[in-house]
């Protein structure tokens, strides 16, 4: 999995900033940030190549239920997904 | 120094997180000290004899390396000025690869260079802001004060190339004794035409050894006062101008000075903000002089350490932090060292300015009564 090539990650601080540039940055010309958990899951996109990999990779650093990361971070990467800022 | 006057609530978290830990949130970089206008009043201008002889500018592959190791250390935002900006030959590479490092661009430029090329350019993939200096509010002001006879139909011209595309735009005016008579028109066409503006009252002596600077050519410290009253005025609706007049005299009559007087400069200036001029000497801001750090012979954060290191050490004039009018003051370590020499010098300039402006909040609150 990948950030859209148009949607560039940055952390500052400990924050996760997105940044939107070229066609992304025509439809919203601000800055997007992260709660922990969605920044952790931008931060290590590549290093997953499926949704469920991503989930593993939650459960193994987050404190959760598998069900709720289960429903959760794949509900958040279809929605990601959908909008085009997420290539899997 | 707030190279964000109009920051939304996420860049104010960010921001402030990068003011708390010292990150190199924000930066400048003068690209250039050629422009197509000669403003009386400019302190960064150069012709290009005198550029060559200083030293020629540096090319855009080197920027974009600066930029990388600044973005490496926490860069977000970066404002790209000059001299004329659009002037410089590599404008649009440069500007590219910024953009693909996830680096937040805004633009400062007189306007009189916009192309339709460039518009289209710029709409592709838009820059936070372009900060555009409105100089008048006609061409007889603009041949005037910058010996440009069409820079106003040439600005305005470049605004409508740009707003016609999408592309944000805010407004910038420096107030002169040479166009001070066009702020009502200049307020009134950023209103027909949507636009924020932010307007500079207040000019710092030249600091600079390559030209006389603005002293000549900016405000007496009494009118200044009563720009930024009359600014206040065309800004804000009358109700909450009178908030804004009680409520400011309310902080300067409450306001107890506490006498402490700490090391380092009291804005944002090397603390997560810094400036490199064209010839690649960073600064805390572009009015300081010193610390000062050659950023292309050295690695980019070892430079930032530098600014750091020198601008913690700095002592500002005890004066002006035990001062009753601290709450209305607008004096920074810049003014204070470059009106008086040494940053701590009280600058009388603005003792005076901020003097006469408490006096019209007074005469403003009798007119409401209170």
């Amino acid at each position: 999995m990948k950030a859209a090539k148009d949607y560039v990650v940055r952390e500052i601080a400990g924050d996760v900033v997105i940044v939107p540039t070229g066609k992304a940055a025509q439809q919203f010309n601000g800055l997007i940030t992260a709660n922990s958990v969605a920044g952790f899951v931008w931060l290590n996109l590549e290093k997953c190549d499926t949704p469920q990999e991503m989930v593993e990779l939650v459960l193994e650093n987050y404190e959760v239920e598998r069900e709720v990361a289960q429903e959760q971070i794949l509900s958040f990467l279809q929605d990601m997904k959908t909008v085009g800022m997420i290539e899997y | 120094m707030n190279p964000f006057q109009t920051e939304n609530l996420i860049e104010q978290r960010i921001c402030n997180l990068a003011d708390m830990n010292q990150i190199p949130i924000s930066g400048t970089f003068e690209l250039l000290p050629l422009c197509n206008m000669d403003c009386k009043m400019c302190f960064a201008k150069m012709s290009k004899a005198q550029m060559e002889k200083h030293r020629p500018m540096r090319g855009y592959q080197e920027w974009l390396e600066v930029a990388r190791q600044a973005r490496d250390a926490g860069m977000m935002f970066l404002l790209l000025t000059g001299g004329e900006t659009f002037l410089y030959p590599d404008f649009q590479k440069l500007y590219c690869g910024l953009r693909k490092m996830g680096i937040v661009v805004s633009i400062n430029t007189n306007g009189t260079l916009i192309t339709e090329e460039i518009a289209e350019f710029l709409a592709k993939d838009p820059p936070r802001r372009v900060n555009l200096t409105l100089y008048g509010s006609s061409d007889e002001t603009y041949k005037k004060l910058c010996g440009n006879p069409h820079g106003f139909s040439q600005a305005t011209h470049g605004i409508k190339l740009l707003q016609e595309r999408g592309v944000p735009i805010k407004l910038n005016c420096s107030v002169t004794p040479y166009n001070v008579d066009d702020l009502e028109s200049i307020y009134a066409y950023a209103a027909e035409k949507k636009l924020p503006i932010e307007t500079a009252y207040y000019m710092m002596p030249a600091i600079r050894e390559n030209n006389l600077g603005n002293q000549d050519f900016r405000l007496d410290p009494r009118t200044a006062a009563e720009v930024k009253m009359r600014v206040r005025e065309l800004q804000y609706p009358p109700a909450v101008l009178k908030d804004y007049v009680l409520g400011t005299l309310d902080r300067y009559r409450d306001y107890v000075p506490s006498g402490e007087v700490k090391k380092g400069f009291t804005c944002r200036a090397g603390n997560s903000v810094f400036w490199i001029d064209y010839d690649g000497m960073m600064r805390a801001c572009s009015f300081t002089q010193e610390p000062s750090v050659q950023v292309f012979d050295r690695p980019f954060i070892q430079a930032w350490n530098e600014i750091k290191e020198g601008v913690s050490c700095v002592m500002l004039s005890s004066e002006c932090l035990s001062c009753k009018m601290k709450t209305i003051c607008s004096t920074c370590a810049a003014s204070m060292c470059s009106e008086t020499g040494v940053y701590s010098g009280t600058p009388k300039y603005h003792c005076e300015l901020t003097a006469r402006f408490i006096e019209l909040l007074m005469e403003k609150e009798k007119e409401y009564g209170e």
